[in-house]
């Protein structure tokens, strides 16, 4: 254990901006887990004498159109929406990479059906299924992380399977089955952790893309339902006052989404090099 | 050439079982979950009698495979139903509208291009210099900015701060009328037609929304680009032909890009299957008519038909283009179909 | 005064800027070349005679810099050459050739375009008469039918096909150096010896010095002149090919030469003080393998239906006793490989029989095989080094995995004590045994491919190609170390390989393999002084001949 934690200090340190990148996840973590309680104002109530207030001392991010105070709904909707994000990669890494690892090793029917169903998930653009998805099932929460998960399973399934095919037939997984592993047992205890480091990269870029998703789904109605604070559906309320000059019901929520998103991003080739062997020295 | 048409015939017959997928889930979108349809479809006012009615004359009373195959025969027919907001049928409406998407897709799509393909190559040559970490910068910062807030943040700046862009409520300003329909593609009807000014107008209403899309385009064709030339640059061949000593601007276009072009080509599938569901987003922010802001009403007024539709017409557009995609692929790698 | 050479490398010194800081990776290398000649450029992996030979190109890329010394051709100096001379030079005054020719070439264009890009780049020819002299180049490298490779892609030639391109490209603007990297490993030994002896003919014809940069000293020998031997950045011995063999001076080359295996030494002759072998294990005729009429067929799916099979191996039977060693050769795609993952039980058989220690284990499928109390009886040491260790297992994990599945010891003490003894087995040093595979240097790697095949004592020990891709130095360590445990431990061998004359030196019986048949086998004496079949004599003439006694 003290060795995981010497290799990822070493990680960090080798590259600036991932440590950027680290502190930034830290704190959005933190103001997902207890943000609630350190808020200043009450992000439900509504005080329509103090609406559309701009960026002050009292309230830093202003007021949006029924009072209240932007800081705090930004604070809070953190919680919203990296649950969602979390949830929906989670599920779809599971199902993904049981799917696309069985697929890729096994080969045979297996891989045909699990094949015929990636390529008609990918025949949708990805955002338009998951509209239709929402659509029918209803927005609720569940179901936009349900309809995220699912869009995502063929990346997984993808990756997986073309990691798992090409380390199939190395000279180690022979002599993994040679030394008596069973098929299952190669495949899930050496084949599979060696999938590990692409894995890191693609589980990251998806959890940035997934609070993209869940925001878009809220811009245009069918994500979480208002009083509900987060940032996608903030924006869709704030933006017709753009157009009259009230920024900052727009700009706040839509930073601190954009700068989620690109810690994301950031973050992923600095999980790879922690989980990749060939990085340690 | 012959074994390469066979290929391009097998991949057409492979689309045909994903077509039919597209077609049942597109089916089991609004069937199969819970929720009694018939109610939607019956309206507002209706009572029990009429919601009955409606079950008996939609089928919705019959097994579920039964139902999938008068749906089937009715798609066959070009029948995708009647749109309960507009009255009209939901096929007329997104033939109608799917011109004005198009041209917005392909001009933003254009416009990456333009600007990301370059970049990457010379991000790619220039390891470490100033256009290297720029070109980084915005594939991070691109791929990161949801385009929607994109989208209005350069409205504000460019309409509501600066003036120079025009209101975002459409296609055009109210005092034009639209150009005579040739394509539906209001630049070049309006060029057809000779009238400059109204071409000017469309052009000036398309800038910003064109723009969005495009910035958004920009990050995954500049990053794939950079990618994919990194690849062939750190290449045997490319050093073997640096060594032979064939000029440098050859070895870059030639032996280079047109090798990382491969790989490019099939990410713009990636960015098609993005950039579709990108412009649903753009039409809201701009009051785009096109077939995004269609969905949009029609999920508000649960215009079940409709959205079916345009799940469906969406899904078959970009198997097509999936398709052009391979196919110009086939043609032009000599490593297949042999 | 001396004469000026044609090419004078005079202390040249050389480091390249990476990561950890920077790396000194040639120091003070001088050779000289001169007109007309053939130089061999020998030694082992981290010699830096490739970067030697890449710095009068200017290839090494940005990260490298020429700290000390001078590259002088002909009166221009390369060691700091503006663009405008790389551009005379390049391909027009020197030519280069590269190991891998498959990879040379740009997979998407034609021979035809890389021949015009040639010519028309260095101004040989018009866009018009780039067809007809593209065919005499064509023609001068041996190729039988130009027009046909004229017009095909890289993936449709063979390796050696693809070589005689990438010569035909370095000749074709008429240079007076040309630089071979490599170029025959990769290629099958039959190829090996068409292309040395096209780049001798084509050299003596144009009057073109070559640079030959290998590291197999016995083509060196047979084909160079004047050799330069390197070991970790620097110049231990140069000078002729009589000089260096009859009376080497540095201790280098002395390995060198004792290692590289010929075909009258034996295995003791390898390295300067050989391991000592306890006890001589006496061969009985008691078999412990024996194979009968074995096939494999595999089916290939060509398009979108079409299933045509593929006969890999047609009917192949031998025997190997206890105690024995049977190497079994043959070309790349002759089925050897197929053959011993099928004994290894690795692979199902389509026909015949495998018979091993008395039963039939060749009915048994090869997933069932696990479960099977024969399993550890039978093991296999692989290939490649780099492949054959799970990258995140550690030394200690990689030999325990048949200890705990096949011996089922999960007791902690135990199997340590096992690894360390197993380590001493095979002269690995037990400090290693926490180190992930890429911390290690490839005859550790190899050594803990092999404790991994003895842990659980097998019987029979398949070896496919175990040293191909070891260093010649490390290879004759290597070999040593499995024939003492031969010895020691009473195991029978298979093994597989396409060195000829390592074979002689380890097996006592040689099965010879073409197209997925035996065309020849026998006491490895007899097959070798005495070979009956074509196919065994092409084989046999394909290995460099050299002998210190013909010199």
């Amino acid at each position: 254990m003290k060795n995981w934690f010497r290799h990822t200090i070493y990680i960090f340190s080798e590259n600036p901006v991932s440590i950027f990148a680290v502190i930034l996840f830290l704190l959005y973590v933190t103001m997902a887990l207890v943000g609630h309680w350190l808020v200043p104002y009450d992000p439900y109530l509504t005080n329509t004498d103090i609406a559309l207030q701009p960026p002050s001392v009292s309230h830093w991010f202003g007021t949006d159109h029924l009072g209240r105070d932007v800081f705090s709904r930004v604070v809070i909707a953190t919680r919203m929406d990296l649950g969602i994000a979390f949830s929906a990669v989670a599920l779809s890494a599971l199902v993904g990479c049981t799917l696309g690892s069985l697929a890729g090793y096994f080969g045979g029917w297996a891989d045909q059906i699990i094949g015929r169903f990636t390529d008609i998930v990918m025949a949708f653009p990805l955002f338009v299924l998951a509209m239709g998805l929402v659509a029918a099932m209803g927005n609720t929460v569940e179901n936009i992380i349900y309809a995220t998960a699912l869009i995502n399973i063929p990346f997984y399934i993808r990756v997986s399977r073309s990691e798992v095919s090409v380390r199939r037939n190395l000279p180690y997984v022979q002599a993994a089955l040679q030394s008596g592993n069973s098929h299952f047992r190669a495949l899930a205890m050496h084949i599979f952790p060696n999938t590990l480091p692409p894995l890191m990269v693609q589980l990251s870029l998806n959890s940035g893309w997934a609070i993209l998703n869940a925001a878009g789904l809220s811009f245009i109605g069918l994500g979480v339902k208002p009083p509900e604070a987060e940032w996608g559906i903030m924006v869709a309320e704030g933006a017709n006052y753009m157009i009259s000059g009230e920024w900052w019901l727009v700009l706040f929520p839509g930073l601190v989404l954009m700068m989620a998103v690109f810690c994301f991003n950031l973050l992923g080739d600095s999980l790879r090099d922690i989980v990749d062997p060939l990085r340690r020295t | 050439m012959k074994n390469k048409l066979r290929l391009i015939g097998q991949r057409l017959l492979l689309a045909v079982p994903v077509i039919f997928g597209v077609v049942v889930i597109s089916f089991l979108l609004t069937r199969a979950l819970p929720g009694d349809p018939a109610v939607y479809f019956a309206g507002d006012m209706a009572d029990e009698q009429s919601i009955q009615q409606t079950r008996e004359k939609l089928g919705l009373d019959k097994s579920l495979p039964i139902q999938f195959m008068a749906y089937f025969n009715r798609l066959l027919e070009g029948d995708l139903g009647v749109s309960l907001s507009t009255g009209q049928s939901v096929l007329f409406e997104l033939k109608s509208r799917l011109p004005a998407s198009l041209e917005l897709t392909l001009i933003g799509l254009g416009l990456a291009l333009i600007i990301a393909v370059p970049l990457g190559i010379l991000a790619a040559i220039n390891p470490n210099s100033w256009i290297d970490h720029l070109c980084r910068i915005l594939v991070t910062a691109g791929v990161s900015m949801p385009i929607f807030f994109t989208g209005l943040f350069l409205v504000f700046i460019f309409y509501y701060l600066l003036q120079v862009a025009p209101a975002p409520i459409g296609r055009l300003d109210f005092l034009f009328l639209p150009p005579p329909h040739v394509t539906g593609f209001y630049l070049i009807d309006a060029a057809l037609a000779n009238d400059w000014a109204l071409f000017k107008a469309a052009l000036h209403q398309l800038m910003l929304p064109a723009i969005t899309l495009g910035i958004f385009a920009l990050a995954p064709i500049a990053r794939m680009t950079r990618g994919a030339m990194l690849v062939s640059l750190g290449s045997e061949y490319v050093k073997a032909a640096t060594a032979n000593g064939l000029p440098r601007k050859k070895v870059i276009l030639i032996y280079a890009f047109k090798n990382a072009a491969l790989p490019l080509l099939t990410t713009l599938g990636m960015v098609f299957s993005f950039l579709l569901g990108a412009n649903v987003l753009v039409e809201k922010v701009f009051a785009w008519p096109g077939i995004g802001s269609f969905a949009i009403e029609a999920l508000v007024a649960s215009d079940y038909a409709a959205v079916q539709g345009f799940v469906l017409t969406m899904a078959m557009l970009f198997i097509f283009i999936n398709l052009l995609i391979d196919m110009v692929y086939t043609l032009i790698d000599p490593r297949v179909g042999n | 005064m001396q004469a000026r050479s044609f090419l004078d490398i005079n202390r040249l010194s050389l480091e390249f800027k990476t990561r950890n800081g920077v790396v000194p990776v040639l120091d003070n290398v001088s050779m000289q070349l001169n007109k007309g000649e053939i130089l061999g450029v020998v030694g082992e992996s981290g010699s830096g005679k490739s970067v030697t030979a890449y710095s009068i190109l200017n290839l090494n890329g940005n990260a490298s810099t020429i700290t000390a010394g001078s590259i002088n051709f002909d009166g221009l100096l390369l060691h700091k050459p503006s663009s405008s001379l790389l551009r005379d030079i390049r391909g027009r005054e020197i030519s280069i050739i590269f190991q891998n020719p498959m990879s040379t070439l740009n997979p998407i264009r034609s021979v035809r375009d890389h021949l015009k890009d040639m010519l028309t780049a260095h101004a040989q020819s018009t866009q018009a008469g780039a067809e007809k002299k593209s065919l005499a180049l064509l023609e001068q490298v041996k190729i039988r039918d130009p027009e046909r490779v004229l017009d095909a892609y890289p993936y449709e030639l063979s390796g050696g096909m693809c070589q005689r391109v990438v010569i035909a490209l370095a000749l074709a603007c008429s240079p007076r150096l040309l630089i071979a990297d490599e170029p025959t490993t990769g290629l099958d030994v039959t190829t090996q010896k068409a292309i040395m002896t096209l780049i001798r003919e084509l050299a003596l014809k144009h009057d073109v010095a070559v640079m030959l940069i290998t590291h197999d000293l016995g083509m060196a020998a047979e084909y160079c002149k004047n050799i330069v031997v390197m070991e970790k950045g620097k110049v231990v011995e140069k000078g002729s090919v009589e000089k260096l063999f009859k009376a080497p001076e540095h201790a280098y080359t002395k390995k060198l030469i004792a290692a590289t295996p010929t075909a009258q030494s034996e295995l003791d002759d390898l390295t300067p003080d050989p391991m000592l072998i306890a006890k001589r294990l006496q061969i009985t005729d008691d078999k412990i393998l024996e194979v009968n009429n074995l096939h494999k067929l595999y089916g290939v799916k060509k398009g979108f239906s079409k299933k045509e099979t593929f006969h890999a191996v047609k009917g192949v039977s031998f025997s190997i006793k206890r105690g024995e060693c049977v190497g079994l050769v043959g070309e790349s795609g002759c089925g050897k490989s197929t053959i011993s993952r099928m004994v290894a039980k690795l692979d199902d058989l389509s026909d015949g029989h495998i018979i091993f220690d008395g039963e039939d284990i060749g009915s048994i499928k090869a997933k069932d095989f696990i479960n099977s109390n024969m399993r550890k009886d039978i093991q296999m040491v692989f290939q490649d080094p780099s492949g054959s260790l799970n990258p995140r297992h550690t030394v200690f994990d990689a030999i325990v995995e048949p200890l705990k599945h096949l011996e089922k010891i999960s007791d902690k003490k135990a199997l340590h004590k096992r690894v360390l003894e197993l380590c001493q087995q095979v002269d690995l040093d037990a400090n290693l045994i926490t180190r992930l595979p890429h911390q290690l240097s490839g005859g550790q790697k190899a050594r803990v491919g092999i404790a991994r095949a003895i842990a659980v004592n097998p019987k029979l020990v398949i070896l496919d190609e175990p040293t191909s891709a070891l260093d010649v130095s490390v290879q004759a360590i290597v070999l040593q170390l499995l024939e003492k445990l031969r010895h020691e431990l009473g195991l029978s061998y298979l093994f597989v390989s396409h060195d000829l004359n390592v074979v002689r030196l380890f097996c006592q019986r040689v099965l010879v393999m073409c197209n997925g048949e035996i065309v020849e086998h026998g006491e490895v004496n007899d097959v070798f002084n005495m070979p009956t079949n074509k196919y065994t004599q092409a084989l046999l003439d394909a290995i460099p001949h050299f002998s210190v006694n013909n010199l």
